[in-house]
């Protein structure tokens, strides 16, 4: 058995009218590989990679080992051929067959196999799910008059979540009520004037940054979310994943 | 050291129950197989190389394997496109049109399903004509013809079924009048036709009916059937024929050629040539999707799938009894054809009477098929 | 054949089958996938009211899950919150809410569309009361006739059911229950609890709220149409709405936006003239701001600031037609509505003003058959005329229209004016005024030049036997 691979290249000429010559000259051709018969050309401006296999086995009826060959199988001209020395004519006979055989042979299979191949991969591609969308929208949340001074009031957003409005007095912002240490819920503490997680002790600002507590060592602040007046009523952009 | 060692366990002939030693495998591996499935190579090779009668290198005589290669994709195609199928009125319209138009190559494999099933009834309906054009279902052949019957039928109701899950308006009134054609059977219609929708009229129950009779206990039928007819027909052999042009050739030409690997050759062009077809077919025209079944509106003209065409002129012309009563009569007939034609043959040897019934049957079912085809209502 | 041969033609026909799946895979890949549609956001109070009416009214809340409003977060509670001291908010479950939802309620988001709606004509519809219509069907043909008719589209004063006490009528749970003559109701100019005027649903059917069902002509034609203002007939007769009619599937009526030229070339509908955006100008909820000629009383005027409105109107003729045509067509438009104020409207209006000032009709309309005569023909048949060259259809322009319009005005209105005469010579006097124009000299018979035109024609054209 014997594995083979290679690379032929040839420069062009980029501009032909420019007076300089940038290609490559074949002295003595031997180009039968890429041109077939034409041999009045030398390489020039190719790029060829090729690769392929030959393997010796079991072939004659005589039991003598003949080789059998597979590779880039180039268009054959029998009588072209040139016989290797020593081989009579019924010999090659045995070889051709075998090596039409082994053809047919591995050619089918590959036909075979990328079939299988194509069909499992739509099948593959059928069952697994698509990419989630993510879906940026603004919904309506309250009119602004809802949202007293001074205290946090909930609201559920579509995606399970609540935001935790809060009329800073300054400001209006809407936090996730989930405490990014360990999802406890957090409140909003009007005295203080700012948000207190009651699981560890957890201290944010009015706009959500951590100042004590685990999440503040951690610093991980809570999910802000926009919030935009518009007229009477409050809306607020989220961000939900959906599963076509 | 003169003793010689004990053979090692491993080239230790193995038996399997009840038969004889089996020569041992030639790797390791082989062998470390051989141990766990003892299977008699020799054996298996014997009986499925059975030798195939010169006849089967015609392609008119390998349609028998065409419906189960399409029922093999059927099988293949339904199970995929039951992952997103959902048998409730509600829903299962809107999930066939996720399929198609949401589900990568879901449209793809709904209309190689769609396809093949209608492929699959004609390459059936082509291989019954066959046997029954060659008198292959003769003695001693009869009871795999009457299984024969059996699969047509199972294949005619996988159809009915089949598109009744879409739930488009044809699935809600194709159902509707199947159902009071079940219930035009005299004595039992109404009970059988309670038990098929599961109810009164069409209803919750009757969709998850048609899904499990679709996907369970038709495909365990067809499976058993099939079984049974390919063994029978394995154990019968391939009718052998004369033919005119073998009998030019000499008795010193050989007869038979190997099943394997030849005749499994020319099976492997066909089911390629036919998942090239379907490919084509499925590109070409996708399966659509009608309006959504409504209950309140039966459509102007509706029409089922072509192979009913013949039964739905048939009921047009003769009225819902006697066209369930004559359609149960003649599926009676045919099942028992055999045992009819022996005693036709019985008396008059030569009859050629067979062939002409059949012609006739068929031209009939022809002429009901394309008279509901151009006719508009 | 070979069993190498075989295999040859199963190796072929796979890469065959692999060239087949190949395109299946550029079919798939060119395939436009749907984008995954948001799923209704129910608000936090709606919750609950979904549970019980997804059960009790399911179509108001599938209607709602189709609409814009759910995809935003707008749910039941959003609109019919209502506030403790409102007129007619009631207890319902826990929460404070009403029944009926007015432009206020819709205005606290669509600030802009309430403003201009307020502004319009269409918000004003129910200030008919003191109008003749009013009288001839609260009085003359009964107050059923105008709640269930008139009401329907102008809009009801909505007011309580009482009780015989006088007190409002409520029931079991002590929801206040409205008056049946004014409730249901989506008149346009409806007058709500809150004092606000006007009904969004008239045109924007509840609860799907569907832009496209406003931008459809039939939407319109619920009150546009019949003897009085056929404008949907007139619409359906003209170009516009044949090339509406077929092209329907062009009109992008779902589109959110909805400029004529830009997101649709089609057709044009009522509301495309009418209200819509084109390149050049927003949409608008003032349904007249492109109106030029008041062409409802009997005598038409032109409205205030008409230069400016109709330079909107040609605005959007433009998107389609070339200046000299809109031109044109406004020409013999103003020519036609001149014609009728003069030949027909300014006469009639004379000798009823005479007949009035010398007594000779009762102050109270409807009870002579000369009012009837004179209502049809300028309420009836002068409209259509005047509607039908507006909007280009001919038929309501002529047959319906002026044929109707001259036969009304020579052979019923003048006779029956004589008659309520009684000889008096000032209304006699008014009466030969009228008829003594140029337009009305035919009356006094045609000259021999003419008549022989005539006949000429028909000889020319039907034969010998018809120039009888």
């Amino acid at each position: 058995m014997r594995a083979f691979a290679g690379y032929d290249f040839a420069t062009g000429d980029k501009n032909p009218a420019d007076g300089k010559r940038q290609e490559f000259f074949n002295f003595l051709p031997t180009n039968h590989p890429h041109y077939g018969y034409m041999d009045y050309e030398g390489w020039r401006n190719i790029r060829s990679p090729y690769s392929g296999a030959s393997l010796y086995g079991q072939g004659g009826r005589r039991g003598r080992p003949e080789p059998v060959r597979a590779g880039p199988v180039r268009a054959a001209d029998p009588r072209r051929r040139r016989f290797p020395p020593g081989l009579s004519d019924v010999n090659l006979r045995v070889l051709m067959e075998n090596r039409r055989g082994f053809l047919s042979r591995l050619l089918m299979m590959a036909g075979l196999g990328s079939v299988a191949a194509g069909v499992s991969a739509m099948a593959t591609r059928y069952l697994y799910p698509l990419k989630a969308v993510r879906l940026k929208r603004r919904i309506f949340l309250a009119p602004a008059a809802d949202v007293p001074a001074g205290k946090g009031r909930p609201y559920r957003l579509p995606d399970g979540s609540t935001a935790l409005v809060t009329d800073t007095g300054a400001d209006l912002v809407a936090l996730s009520d989930v405490c990014p240490h360990l999802g406890c819920k957090v409140r909003y503490e009007g005295a203080q004037g700012n948000f207190v997680c009651p699981c560890h002790g957890g201290l944010f600002e009015k706009d959500g940054t951590a100042i004590a507590g685990p999440p503040a060592d951690e610093g991980k602040n809570l999910k802000r979310y926009a919030v935009t007046r518009v007229g009477e009523n409050l809306f607020i952009d989220i961000e939900e994943t959906v599963q076509p | 050291m003169t003793t010689a060692a004990p053979p090692p366990p491993d080239l230790e002939p193995v038996t399997p129950h009840g038969g004889r030693p089996l020569p041992p495998a030639r790797t390791r591996f082989g062998r470390w197989l051989q141990r766990r499935v003892p299977v008699d190579l020799e054996a298996l090779r014997y009986y499925s190389n059975e030798p195939v009668p010169n006849h089967l290198k015609h392609w008119w005589w390998c349609l028998g394997g065409t419906p189960a290669m399409l029922f093999t994709v059927q099988a293949a195609t339904g199970i995929l496109l039951s992952f997103y199928y959902v048998p409730d009125p509600s829903q299962a319209y809107e999930s066939v049109r996720r399929v198609s138009e949401v589900v990568p190559f879901g449209w793809f494999l709904r209309s190689i399903h769609r396809w093949s099933s209608n492929l699959m009834i004609a390459a059936v309906i082509l291989h019954m004509m066959r046997v029954f054009f060659t008198g292959a279902y003769r003695k001693p052949r009869e009871l795999n013809w009457m299984i024969g019957i059996g699969l047509l039928g199972t294949t005619f109701f996988f159809g009915f079924t089949g598109y009744s899950l879409v739930y488009e308006q044809l699935s809600y009134w194709g159902a509707t009048v199947a159902g009071n054609l079940t219930e035009a059977v005299p004595l039992i219609g109404t009970y059988l036709a309670r038990l098929l929708r599961g109810g009164e009229m069409i209803g919750d129950n009757t969709l998850t009916r048609f899904f499990i009779l679709h996907i369970g206990i038709l495909p365990a039928l067809i499976t058993a059937l099939l079984a049974g007819h390919i063994l029978l027909f394995r154990l019968h052999g391939v009718t052998e024929f004369e033919f005119e042009s073998a009998r030019l050739r000499g008795p010193e030409e050989k007869k038979t050629f190997p099943f394997f690997p030849d005749h499994v050759m020319t099976e492997l062009i066909i089911g390629i040539g036919l998942a090239f077809l379907l490919t084509c077919l499925a590109v070409i025209f996708p399966a659509g999707l009608a309006e959504k079944a409504n209950p309140l509106l039966t459509p102007a003209h509706i029409k089922p799938e072509w192979y009913f065409f013949w039964t739905f002129r048939w009921l047009k012309l003769t009225g819902l009894t006697l066209a369930v009563l004559s359609i149960g009569f003649f599926g009676f007939l045919a099942l028992v054809w055999p045992f009819i034609d022996q005693a036709i043959r019985r008396r008059r040897p030569a009859s050629e009477i067979s062939v002409k019934i059949g012609l006739a049957a068929v031209c009939a079912l022809l002429v009901l098929t394309v008279w509901e085809a151009v006719a508009t209502h | 054949m070979t069993l190498d041969q075989k295999r040859m033609i199963v190796a072929s026909l796979s890469f065959l089958f692999l060239a087949a799946l190949l395109i299946v895979a550029w079919v798939e890949g060119g395939k436009q996938r749907l984008q995954p549609k948001p799923k209704p956001v129910v608000g936090a109070e709606s919750g609950k009211c979904l549970q019980c009416h997804e059960q009790k009214t399911p179509v108001i809340a599938e209607q709602w899950k189709d609409s814009r409003h759910a995809q935003l977060g707008v749910s039941c509670y959003e609109c019919h919150r209502a506030g403790e001291g409102d007129r007619d908010a009631f207890l319902h479950e826990g929460k404070t809410i009403a029944t009926v939802v007015s432009p206020a309620d819709c205005g606290s988001c669509h600030q802009d569309l309430a403003r201009e709606f307020e502004h319009s004509h269409h918000s004003k519809a129910a200030q008919f009361i003191g109008s003749l219509d009013n009288v001839l069907g609260e009085v003359v043909e009964g107050p059923l006739a105008a709640a269930n008719g008139c009401w329907q589209c102008h809009g009801s004063t909505l007011a309580f059911a009482k009780e015989a006490d006088g007190s409002i009528r409520r029931d079991k749970t002590g929801k206040p229950l409205l008056d049946p003559m004014t409730w249901p109701n989506t008149g346009i100019g409806r007058v709500n609890l809150d004092g606000s005027r006007g009904a969004c649903s008239a045109c924007h059917s509840r609860h799907a709220f569907k832009k496209s069902v406003a931008r459809q002509p039939e939407v319109c034609g619920k009150c546009h149409m019949g003897p009085d203002h056929p404008q949907i007939e007139i619409y359906e007769e003209s170009k516009h709405g044949i090339a509406f009619r077929t092209r329907i599937a062009e009109m992008n009526l779902d589109s959110p936006s909805w400029v004529l030229g830009e997101d649709y070339t089609a057709a044009p509908t009522c509301a495309s003239c009418h209200m819509s955006a084109t390149r050049n100008q927003p949409v608008t909820h003032d349904v007249g701001a492109r109106i030029s000629w008041t062409l409802r009383p009997v005598v038409s005027k032109r409205l205030e600031n008409w230069e400016k409105r109709r330079e909107s109107m040609k605005d959007v003729c433009h998107t389609c037609h070339a200046p000299d045509f809109v031109a044109a067509f406004y020409t013999t438009f103003d020519a036609t509505v001149d014609m009728w104020n003069r030949k027909f409207a300014l006469p009639a209006q004379k000798v009823m003003d005479a007949l009035r000032a010398r007594g000779r009709l009762t102050p109270t309309p409807f009870d002579e058959e000369l009012e009837w005569s004179f209502y049809r023909l300028w309420h009836h048949e002068g409209r259509r005329a005047r509607m039908g060259v507006s909007m280009q259809g001919p038929d309501y322009t002529q047959w319906h229209g002026f044929f109707e319009v001259a036969e009304r005005f020579y052979f019923d209105f003048i006779p029956k004016a004589r008659e309520a005469a009684h000889g008096d010579p000032e209304v006699a006097r008014v009466i030969k005024a009228s008829l003594d124009s140029p337009e009305h000299a035919w009356l006094k018979g045609m000259s021999p030049e003419e008549r022989a035109r005539i006949d000429a024609f028909y000889r020319e054209r039907y034969g010998a036997e018809a120039a009888r």
